[in-house]
């Protein structure tokens, strides 16, 4: 290929502009009011910093006209694919399908709403330097619920104290990969995604950038609910490491262990005691006991019975309903605007 | 008065307007035959694939397979001199993105009669297995336009149709044609120049023909020494394909997303002019980027110049993988037909519609 040099490379105007492809993955789901200014004003950062650039948008089941906002620039504005996914599935997966369909030598992902354009450059050119993936870190804490806080702390600390998952603490979708760390990432098949995880596990150097997210003017403030946070916490925990599933095997055999000495226990009592009478005190509490490490033991299981399913199932990810593409015409400059002989009119 | 009077007058002498041509005078009638450019088939019947379509390509219509698999024994036997089988050809099955599997792809081949073998494993290396379900030997050929116009001059030159090249009609009228200022008759006037078809036709004072355009580009490359010489095809959507150009000892590289650069139907453009005008910048390096995702090789294809071309197409051929061809009585001017084709092969379903015409004609 002939530009994966890395070497600036001038341009018609005479700027230097770095010779590298660069692919903008942006999903979108009801994003009309900001669709049209984020475009262009990706547009004009990827103009003036790279040599070659496309700009994906990944329509993730918008019913408010963002398709036709994005349809309106298609025709005057180049290097734009809108790819429709043929329902809602959710960011994680439709910046996948932005990234399965990339063809840059760097990558770089964002969310229009909260993620400004302005940074790419510095984002591709550390991820030229390091040849692995940058990581966008929110540099100012969300205003959020208290309790969205401590849950938020509290999960990073089990990820990455527990279960060995490093997951930088309030990372974001604002990424930048290099093809290498892409085609690694494209490797992972899981059906439960979340990229926060897998873009450290890939390995690769990984750099964080902090940044001030800015919500775009007229968007609506992505808020994630408290109880699809929770879901979203125990996915990622159950789908990314076993050490729950050890922990609980380890509470059933300390359990087991318990339930054996109290077994010796009767044993002794039996042999040893005359009159046993009372004794239901002991009886109901060895029994609440147990049946709690069973269930806690069962939850456990049938979280991870429930991704062995999902993973047996093989379903595609997502389904794309249709792609579109810029298609604008430039004509060159009229050479001459002369004639050589005046016609009369008719 | 007409300086002289043709049987048939055919405008445009690609590969379709010079079969046609040579098909009438085989049938004894005097055939003039104009060609804008200063030697025949040089346009659309040179810019392309130069490939012979056996039916691979449309696994949505069995129909436009069926026929394609015909016309495609008719074409090799007919021009077996102009055909280049030396190049092995496959078909692959991309995992995402294609609207046929390799299961029903097996099928579909089967049904139209080409033959489809799993590749060999030396081949199916250079497809990356995350991206590609399946690959596919096929039997297919490539045709060298160079010999094909040398074949087509000979052919006229025996069957003693009048060839005027460098020449430009500028109306068709009820007697025949206007060429450059002199008129000459015609009993029947044949317009086979696709996208110069409706400003010809706008000249004449006649009704357009509701054609698509399409500015093309196909990229010639130099392909590695491990490619060198194959036929590559990313079955069945928005994918690449390269495939050997034997006229230039090149590879073409299209794109079904980056070979069009732009797409208009017929109203108020010229597109001769869109054709002149056009900023014409490559998009090789997105194809390449694209086409090493499946064949990671691919990336080491080196870029040597592009081939562009006005690709007109009829409208309803968008939508599924019908591919018609248009053979179009004017209405204004009976002497005048309207022909177009979509593929180099489907030629003889023009001359089979013409001389069931001229069948029915002579016996009424």
């Amino acid at each position: 290929m002939p530009n994966t040099s890395g070497s600036p490379r001038a341009d018609r105007a005479g700027e230097v502009k770095l010779d590298v492809f660069v692919s903008v993955v942006a999903a979108v789901r009801n994003d009309a009011v900001i669709v049209q200014d984020f475009i262009r004003e990706t547009l004009t950062v990827l103009d003036g910093t790279c040599a070659y650039y496309e700009l994906l948008l990944i329509d993730d089941g918008s019913t408010d006209g963002t398709v036709q906002r994005v349809q309106d620039l298609l025709d005057t504005l180049p290097c734009i694919r809108l790819i429709r996914l043929s329902r809602h599935f959710g960011d994680e997966i439709a910046v996948y399908a932005g990234l399965e369909s990339a063809i840059g030598d760097y990558v770089v992902t964002l969310m229009p709403a909260t993620d400004p354009p302005s940074l790419i450059p510095e984002l591709v050119e550390t991820v030229m330097r390091s040849g692995g993936i940058v990581i966008g870190v929110r540099n100012s804490a969300r205003r959020e619920p208290f309790t969205s806080r401590l849950g938020a702390k509290l999960f990073y600390a089990i990820c990455n104290r527990f279960l060995g998952l490093e997951v930088p603490e309030q990372s974001t979708h604002f990424r930048a990969l290099s093809r290498r760390a892409l085609n690694a990432l494209l490797q992972i098949k899981d059906k439960y995604r979340y990229m926060k995880v897998f873009s450290t596990y890939i390995g690769y150097q990984h750099q964080t950038l902090a940044y001030g997210p800015a919500a775009r003017p007229g968007s609506a403030a992505p808020q994630r609910g408290f109880r699809t946070s929770v879901n979203l916490a125990v996915n990622v925990m159950v789908a990314n490491s076993t050490r729950l599933l050890r922990l609980v095997t380890g509470l059933g055999v300390v359990a087991s262990g318990l339930n054996l000495l109290y077994m010796l226990y009767i044993v002794g009592i039996a042999l040893f005691k005359k009159h046993v009478a009372e004794g239901w005190i002991t009886l109901s509490a060895q029994n609440a006991g147990m049946f709690f490490f069973i269930c806690i033991i069962l939850s456990v299981l049938g979280e991870y019975i429930g991704r062995i399913l999902a993973e047996t199932q093989d379903r595609p990810l997502y389904y794309v309903m249709e792609e579109r593409s810029s298609a604008v015409l430039v004509l060159e400059p009229q050479q001459k605007n002369v004639v050589t002989e005046s016609k009369p009119h008719g | 008065m007409p300086a002289a009077t043709y049987d048939a007058v055919v405008i445009g002498g690609g590969f379709f307007g010079s079969y046609f041509a040579d098909h009438l005078a085989r049938r004894g009638q005097s055939v003039l035959l104009l060609e804008r450019e200063a030697k025949l088939l040089m346009r659309a019947s040179h810019v392309n694939q130069a490939r012979i379509h056996r039916g691979y390509h449309y696994p949505r219509s069995v129909l436009t397979g069926i026929r394609s698999a015909a016309n495609y024994v008719r074409f090799v036997d007919d021009f077996s001199n102009c055909v280049d089988a030396s190049h092995p050809s496959y078909y692959a099955i991309a995992r995402t993105g294609s609207n046929v599997t390799a299961q029903q792809y097996r099928r579909f081949c089967e049904t139209i009669g080409a033959s489809l073998r799993p590749a060999p494993m030396n081949v199916r290396r250079l497809f990356s297995p995350d991206a590609v379900e399946e690959v596919f030997a096929a039997d297919e050929c490539v045709f060298d336009a160079v010999k094909l116009r040398e074949e087509m001059v000979r052919r006229l030159g025996r069957s003693s149709v009048t060839i005027m090249l460098s020449a430009q009609a500028e109306r068709i009228t009820p007697e025949g044609i206007v060429v450059d200022g002199r008129e000459i008759g015609g009993k029947a006037v044949f317009v086979c120049c696709y996208s110069e078809t409706n400003p010809l036709l706008q000249r004449s004072h006649l009704s357009p023909v509701a054609f698509k355009h399409e500015l093309v580009e196909m990229a010639l490359v130099d392909a590695p020494a491990e490619l060198a010489g194959l036929g590559v095809t990313i079955m069945c959507g928005p994918f690449f394909s390269m495939m050997p150009f034997p006229t230039r000892r090149l590879h073409t590289l299209s794109h079904v997303r980056y070979t069009p650069h732009y797409v208009w139907s017929d109203a108020g453009t010229d597109p001769g002019e869109v054709f002149r005008r056009f900023r014409r910048t490559s998009q090789y390096p997105q194809m390449v980027r694209d086409a090493a995702r499946f064949v990671p090789r691919i990336r080491d294809t080196r870029y040597v110049d592009s081939l562009w071309e006005v690709k007109t197409v009829l409208p309803q051929s968008e939508s599924n993988d019908s591919r018609p061809i248009l053979y179009h009585q004017d209405a204004g001017n009976p002497r005048a037909t309207i022909i177009m084709g979509a593929k180099i092969d489907n030629v003889y379903d023009v001359c089979d519609v013409y001389d069931a015409e001229h069948q029915r004609l002579a016996a009424s």
